[in-house]
């Protein structure tokens, strides 16, 4: 009997579910390897989504302990019940009890990308996980300009998304940490970091305008609603997105 | 289903041990690869398949037969809701056979480019092996011994995912 060619393994891997995908990576290392790759996680899709819930517990002063559990579905989409025993937990940082930001920011064929440390601490921290291989990827910090840290002064927006051309995961991050005196002449940084790597890299092209709130990762593309007036009362209308394949901005 | 069998071109393929079989042009052309060749014309009168032997080539002549037969999705929005029927209880009776095999018509469908019959073998093998422990998995596949974890990385892979190993 002949191996099966890997490219047939990914067509019979994306038709499991995840909890058999969790086992199998065990079976062998050509089976690990397809399992592990981001593309499995790109072609699964949206075919089988688990639904996950997600909770935390403050074990320290500065950690987190976080939960996520799977939920069974019984008989209506209405009616869910939590799974006893978490599917994974990891612990995030976070030196400012008591304060209620955002923490998950973002997520992408399976990943999520969770807040972890807040800005009053000179660094923003950010931590990635895939509940699938139980990782847990610790971003590199950010550095923030000393004049920001001071002020207490900084914006960000940013998500994850996947490159196809490059089969990676990249984090992108829009961040304003110099406050200026004009409207108009808003200091922007946008920061890549592909996952995997130790670094976060700086791209020359900034948006016009600051872009804040959510970001949607669709089509190789993350998009912001964004308004190009903040004065303006305007409903919000225009989309701004960054592409991940050649790190530019289209509007 | 009206092909007039005196009217049809007929294709004569060759499997690995020598068997040929003449099929109608029609019932080739549901490989891609096959298809190909004919466009192209460089398709001989017989077709040889060095790496087909005959049973599996039989099984993939018997497949290609009746999806020709049957009328396709895009031909007509309201097919006869029977047929569609007819063709989901012959790819589960077609499906009915050993792992092996499975694997040899996976690969020889692979070869021929024959999409429907590639997706039916994935669902049967993903199937079969869905619920089923890694060891279990290995016989069934007959997984090469000389690519398993070390017995430290399956400790380590197994802790990591003990929670889908109940």
């Amino acid at each position: 009997m002949v191996e099966l060619p890997q490219d047939t393994l990914y067509n019979i891997f994306s038709r499991l579910p995840i909890k058999s995908l969790a086992c199998f990576r065990c079976v062998c290392k050509q089976w690990r390897k397809v399992i592990n790759d981001p593309y499995l996680n790109k072609i699964r899709g949206e075919e089988e989504p688990i639904p996950i819930m997600f909770q935390q517990f403050r074990i320290a002063y500065t950690n987190i302990l976080c939960k996520l559990s799977s939920l069974a579905i019984i008989k209506s989409i209405t009616t869910v019940k939590v799974e006893k025993d978490p599917i994974f937990e990891f612990s995030r940082e976070d030196l400012t009890p008591g304060f209620i930001s955002r923490l998950v920011i973002g997520f992408c064929n399976g990943l999520v990308l969770f807040n972890s440390k807040h800005i009053l601490h000179y660094s923003i921290n950010y931590i990635v996980i895939n509940p699938l291989s139980k990782q847990c990827h610790k971003l590199p910090r950010i550095k923030i300009r000393p004049a920001a840290r001071a002020a207490c002064y900084l914006r960000k927006s940013g998500g994850i998304g996947y490159d196809d051309s490059t089969n990676t995961f990249k984090i992108v991050f829009v961040i304003q940490d110099e406050q200026s005196s004009k409207q108009v002449d808003v200091k922007l940084r946008t920061i890549v970091h592909v996952l995997g790597t130790n670094t976060w890299r700086e791209i020359s092209q900034v948006p016009s305008y600051f872009i804040n709130g959510e970001c949607v990762f669709a089509h190789g593309c993350l998009y912001w609603l964004v308004c190009a007036d903040h004065s303006s009362t305007e409903p919000r209308k225009v989309v701004c997105f960054s592409r991940l394949v050649t790190n530019t901005y289209e509007e | 289903m009206s092909t007039s069998s005196s009217s049809s071109k007929k294709i004569v393929l060759k499997s690995a041990d020598n068997e040929t079989f003449e099929i109608d042009e029609i019932v080739a052309l549901e490989s891609q690869a096959i298809k190909n060749m004919i466009e192209d014309e460089c398709a001989d009168n017989v077709i040889p398949l060095g790496n087909i032997d005959s049973k599996t080539l039989s099984k993939i002549i018997e497949y290609c037969k009746k999806h020709a037969e049957s009328p396709k999705k895009d031909d007509n929005a309201d097919i006869d809701e029977k047929a569609v029927e007819d063709l989901k209880s012959f790819d589960a009776e077609f499906a009915k056979v050993d792992m092996p095999l499975i694997q040899d018509i996976l690969m020889a469908a692979n070869f021929l480019n024959i999409d429907n019959l590639i997706g039916l073998m994935c669902r049967t093998i993903a199937d079969r092996i869905k619920g089923k422990t890694p060891e279990e998995i290995r016989k069934i596949l007959n997984i090469n011994k000389n690519d398993l974890l070390s017995p430290e990385q399956e400790a380590k892979a197994r802790e990591e995912n003990s929670w889908a190993f109940d």
